[in-house]
């Protein structure tokens, strides 16, 4: 998973909100683009292994991990990202 | 369940299928080991699933029973039990070996235990996707 390193999303340096929200979604579909990546190793080697072509079945059961952490992973940051715009809806101006 | 009828899963839960049918089949031929006459049977599944999925014919996807087929005949992919008549190990004519198998067996559990493995994560990948949690 490709991190965004933190001196690039300073506000202060003459980046407008607009941008760093684009950034931001660029960055979510990647991350999503990836995780349908490892969805379909996943599904290309569950196919060789039926079909008895796969004779390592580790490469399997690792592709596969993969992708769960990878959901998991997305799922708890859209959790984070929720969370955050509810506790920002929350405030009292 | 829609999510469910990707060709993917679908193909996943005839190989179980074939899988649970060689299962039957070997403890037959285990149980017959004493039967005079008896021939062992085996599942073919692998080799035909290959032959299918590797073919150059392109096959049209149909959303609907009613559709006609493209590029292929009608043939849904079923494991098939074949008779092995060629060999005899006794002198009753019999051709089960109990050590073959055996071992047989054990491959066969293997492969259960991998393709029942994947069913169940994609089923949880499905159950995370949807709850959120």
């Amino acid at each position: 998973m490709k991190t965004v390193p933190v001196s690039e999303s300073k506000p202060s340096e003459g980046i407008s909100a607009a941008e760093l929200s684009n950034r931001f979604g660029q960055f979510l579909n990647d991350a999503i683009a990836k995780l349908n990546d490892d969805q379909s190793t996943v599904d290309k080697l569950n196919q060789q292994f039926v079909k008895g072509e796969l004779s390592d079945v580790h490469q399997l059961m690792i592709a596969s991990e993969k992708a769960s952490l990878g959901l998991e992973l997305t799922v708890q940051v859209r959790n984070k990202a929720v969370e955050a715009y509810q506790e920002i809806m929350r405030m009292q101006i | 369940m829609f999510l469910l009828s990707k060709p993917g899963f679908q193909l996943m839960e005839r190989a179980l299928d074939a899988s649970a049918l060689r299962q039957k089949v070997i403890a037959n031929n285990v149980a017959n080991v004493d039967t005079p006459y008896f021939k062992r049977s085996d599942v073919r599944f692998e080799e035909l699933l290959q032959q299918e999925m590797n073919g150059a014919s392109l096959e049209g996807r149909r959303t609907d029973p009613r559709h006609f087929y493209i590029g292929r005949p009608a043939v849904p992919m079923e494991p098939k039990v074949v008779q092995d008549g060629s060999t005899s190990i006794n002198n009753n004519l019999n051709n089960v070996d109990v050590d073959y198998e055996m071992s047989l067996m054990a491959k066969n559990q293997l492969r259960y235990n991998v393709m029942i493995q994947q069913v169940n994560n994609d089923l949880k990948k499905i159950r995370t996707a949807i709850g959120g949690r």
